[in-house]
């Protein structure tokens, strides 16, 4: 359950730019397990379908390919799980409050 | 990669809301796939807060557990009172 042991050196500034650079690289950018084609949980999936509904297409950033952004993610936002929903830079949360944006009609206005 | 439902870990979940609200209602119940727990807490304390504001609360109440890794994904379901 618990793998960190596979980070060895810690979350650096440079991870925190990274973060910034790829979620203003996308109107709707995802931190995720598994890509936006091929989502590797259940909440990573609503994401996915949640956005195709809309018809709206989103970025992600595999976080099982990278131990250390799946750590400075959760730093970055002081935000516990994945996935991690930003849309035009800001983040929303993950999928439950998507899915509260997405019933509600708000997540339309957000993104148009 | 999603964990079974485990009462003690239910348990334990109870006792941390039970601290962090509580003037609060709770619940903890399997979620539809019986995979993942479904959290709903009503609380006054989430009044005028946005969503991710909210979410963060019940988050910060169930930290240690998420820290530890034996709580690694819940469903959130959070009402102001």
């Amino acid at each position: 359950m618990n793998d960190k042991t596979t980070g060895d050196s810690p979350i650096t500034g440079d991870h925190h730019d990274k973060i910034e650079q790829l979620i203003k690289s996308h109107p709707v950018f995802v931190f995720m397990k598994g890509t936006p084609e091929e989502p590797a949980c259940r909440f990573s999936a609503q994401v996915k379908d949640i956005f195709e509904e809309l018809k709206v297409p989103f970025k992600g950033f595999n976080v099982l390919d990278d131990y250390q952004m799946r750590e400075a993610i959760k730093d970055f936002t002081d935000w516990p799980t994945l996935p991690q929903i930003f849309i035009k830079g800001n983040f929303i949360g993950g999928a439950d409050i998507l899915q509260e944006l997405f019933d509600s009609g708000e997540l339309k206005k957000l993104i148009d | 990669m999603c964990q079974a439902i485990n009462q003690q870990l239910v348990d334990q979940m109870e006792e941390r809301l039970q601290k962090s609200f509580p003037n609060g209602q709770f619940e903890i119940t399997d979620g539809d796939d019986g995979m993942h727990l479904q959290v709903t807490v009503t609380s006054a304390d989430f009044a005028e807060k946005p969503l991710v504001h909210q979410h963060k609360l019940v988050y910060a109440a169930l930290n240690d557990l998420l820290k530890s890794g034996e709580l690694h994904s819940l469903n959130i379901k959070t009402t102001p009172l």
